[in-house]
């Protein structure tokens, strides 16, 4: 029995989003080992292992950001064509039903792998942003023991940014 | 990774983190902290656990803070630090005797030596006027106040010093009590050397002690491998790991004053400074001003000498009668030689004249001295037995403490000493111009001051004779020390001496001052705290902490998003 264009085009996104999500499993790997430096460094306070880590981690994010609009896209596509009531809100738990067999199974995979390390990438980040945001902290006790405020400069939070500006983010809004 | 893995890793991490900022906080604290040594942080990660994902870190540890410390550069330190405070303490010294011994201000010795013999001179111009000799006795009494004077500034400087030396024993007590404190306090908290060399503040405080210490004496320091430190002056040990040997001060009589001879408390054995500023005070004390007081006295003791030698075989307007000498012998029985005859007497004699005022007849008895069998009684009863024995008025006798006493009955009887070339008349004081043997206690005769008629202006040879006043005049220039200096060539000769020595140690001081500047410059460099340097490494640090908190968000967004989409 010959498959319908709707089923065709439903069994190759599925296909694709696997491939994604096993990309974005390698990504997310990589970025955990770059995490695990970056808190090396930050306890060792050595800064030009920092600087290197910093550059490797904004480098994988893009990789990421740019695997994410892929996901995003073939997300919202195969939630069009299961008919989910918000496309774009479609999570793979929802559209595992919908998809062939060997897919569904290959995509539930790939889902439960990519959950487990984001969480340990989560652990990873919450970790290094304990870290930091201590240091920063202790650093501005030592520092205004030295040095008026006005010589310090602009001051930043700990997400990096300038305490009055409005930084801006690489990653792009969910809607795209 | 479990829950306590990621607990631990966060802990440990940030107990480092912490360390390293604290490290560097720690150094600006004590940036001006004299004798700090800059300290830095070493940090091992501990081993990884191999995980699913990856091999994960299990977190950094602080192996050690280390004190940025050159201990070949801080034993050198200490030996400069120990030779500039001595040589500080040297010029001090120099420069505190050669106020008393200046004569700028025409206060001094030369000025007071001046003054008298001119009117020594002028005595000889007018031999019989009572103002000369009223003149002469008011500038004597000058010129012995000066000696005085000068004679209690070098004492009070002795006692001055002596005071000092009391001070740094009290300190260097201080300093070895608290070094071998550190030592135990240091001992236990690297576990007797087992730890390293981790006790990095308590060793900083024990070098600053040490270089406290360094400064009163030259010490050697040996670190033991427990960590304690043995302090060495010499070959003495003042302190060993935890325990210190203290010093103490046993007052000793040296002369007219009480010093403190520096010992040991535990065995009273002498302890002889080697170095820094202890060496230099017990060196001025014992050495410098003890010469230079003797050197005072050796003129006080010469003039008078010298002076009393020419007066006592002089003769003044009126002859004597009485004769009380000035100096008392220390025992009465003892042969002269060791009776403490402060001036120089050998064998020979002396000529007693008597004379019968009313016909002139003068009748010599001359008065053998063997100044190694006769003591004082013994020669009392020669003249009794010679001079004595043809005038019943003359009698000899030694007073209760020790003087000789030649006194005539009769006031028509006079007598006079001739030749003496045993130097006994005026070892004894009689008929001195001056009493006393040194700078102390010089002074001009009661006797003369009371009646200035009997001052010494001739020989005998009646109204105008100046021959006695002319021989005491001539004294000014005559050559009596070393190298054929007169009294005041000899004064100049001793401040030019001390000149001398004060300009050395200034210039030694300079050279060690430059030498230990540029060692400090170098311990400074390299365990020194520049605040600058350590300021810009904390805003380094801020910055790349606040670059390395940038993609923090980011990741969190990241993966929320994820988590709720898979």
């Amino acid at each position: 029995m010959n498959a319908s264009p709707h089923d065709l085009r439903l069994r190759v996104c599925g296909e694709d989003l696997c491939e994604t999500l096993d990309r974005l499993y390698e990504l997310q790997l990589k970025l955990l080992e770059v995490l695990t430096v970056k808190e090396e460094a930050l306890v060792a306070v050595e800064l030009e292992k920092l600087s290197t880590v910093r550059d490797e981690e904004e480098n994988l994010l893009h990789r990421v950001v740019d695997e994410e609009k892929q996901r995003l896209l073939l997300t919202e596509e195969i939630g069009d064509l299961v008919r989910f009531p918000r496309p774009s809100s479609i999570r793979v738990a929802d559209m595992l039903e919908h998809l062939p067999g060997e897919v569904s199974e290959r995509l539930h995979e790939s889902r439960n792998r990519l959950r487990d390390s984001a969480i340990a990438l989560g652990k990873q980040n919450r970790t290094n942003r304990t870290l930091i945001e201590h240091s920063l902290g202790h650093i501005q006790v030592f520092l205004s023991r030295l040095v008026n405020e006005e010589m310090m400069g602009a001051q930043y939070g700990s997400d990096g940014h300038e305490a009055s500006g409005d930084g801006g983010s690489i990653l792009m809004d969910r809607t795209g | 990774m479990s829950l306590f893995s990621s607990l631990n890793i966060a802990r440990l991490a940030l107990g480092a983190n912490q360390t390293a900022i604290q490290t560097v906080g720690q150094n600006i604290a004590n940036a001006a902290t004299p004798g700090y040594a800059r300290q830095r942080v070493q940090m091992t990660p501990t081993p990884a656990h191999d995980m699913v994902f990856a091999q994960l870190g299990t977190g950094v540890r602080v192996s050690r803070i280390e004190r940025i410390v050159d201990e070949h550069l801080e034993s050198t330190l200490r030996g400069a630090r120990s030779d500039l405070s001595n040589l500080t303490e040297q010029n001090r010294i120099w420069t505190l005797a050669g106020s008393i011994f200046n004569d700028l201000d025409g206060g001094g010795l030369s000025q007071a030596l001046g003054r008298f013999f001119d009117s020594v001179q002028d005595l000889a111009v007018n031999p019989d006027d009572p103002t000369a000799r009223t003149l002469l006795l008011e500038e004597g009494r000058t010129l012995a106040e000066t000696f005085h004077f000068m004679d209690a500034r070098v004492r009070d400087l002795r006692a001055g010093l002596d005071e000092d030396i009391r001070g740094e024993v009290l300190e260097i007590n201080r300093i070895t009590r608290e070094v071998s404190a550190l030592n135990r306090a240091i001992v236990s908290a690297e576990n007797g050397g087992l730890n390293g060399n981790t006790a990095n503040d308590l060793r900083t405080q024990r070098d600053f002690l040490l270089g406290e210490l360094s400064e009163r004496l030259d010490i050697r320091v040996i670190e033991n491998t427990s960590g304690g430190v043995q302090v060495l002056s010499g070959s003495d040990v003042l302190v060993y790991d935890g325990r210190q040997r203290d010093l103490a001060i046993t007052p000793t009589a040296d002369g007219d004053i009480a010093i403190g001879q520096v010992r040991f408390a535990d065995d009273g054995g002498l302890f002889e400074a080697k170095g820094g500023r202890l060496a230099a005070l017990l060196g001025g004390r014992d050495e410098v001003l003890v010469d230079l007081r003797g050197e005072l006295d050796g003129i006080a003791n010469r003039l008078i000498s010298e002076l009393n030698t020419i007066h006592a075989g002089g003769e003044g307007l009126t002859r004597l009668t009485n004769a009380l000498g000035s100096v008392a012998v220390s025992d009465r029985n003892a042969a002269l030689s060791e009776a403490g005859i402060p001036f120089a007497i050998e064998n020979g004699g002396f000529t007693l004249q008597v004379i019968t005022e009313a016909n002139g007849a003068a009748e010599s008895f001359r008065i053998n001295v063997d100044i190694d069998s006769m003591s004082v009684i013994d020669l009392a009863e020669q003249i009794n037995l010679t001079a004595g024995a043809s005038h019943s008025e003359i009698t000899a006798q030694v007073t209760a403490d020790g003087r000789l006493e030649i006194v005539s009955s009769d006031p028509g009887v006079t007598f006079t000493f001739r030749d003496d070339d045993s130097g006994i008349v005026s070892g004894l004081g009689m008929n001195g111009l001056f009493t006393g043997s040194n700078a102390r206690d010089i002074a001009i005769s009661q006797t003369l001051l009371d009646d200035p008629g009997l001052l010494s202006a001739g020989r005998g040879g009646g109204p105008g004779d100046n021959s006695t006043a002319l021989l005491m005049g001539g004294l000014r220039d005559a050559g009596l020390f070393a190298a054929g200096n007169s009294f005041e060539g000899h004064y100049q000769a001793l401040i030019g001496e001390i000149g001398v020595h004060s300009a050395e140690a200034s210039e030694l001081l300079q050279n060690q001052a430059s030498i230990t500047t540029a060692i400090q410059n170098q311990r400074e460099s390299l365990s020194g705290v520049n605040v600058d340097e350590e300021a810009i490494a904390l805003i380094t640090y801020q910055r790349a902490f606040q670059g390395a908190a940038r993609f923090l968000n980011i990741v969190d967004q990241l993966l929320e998003t994820l988590i709720n989409s898979v």
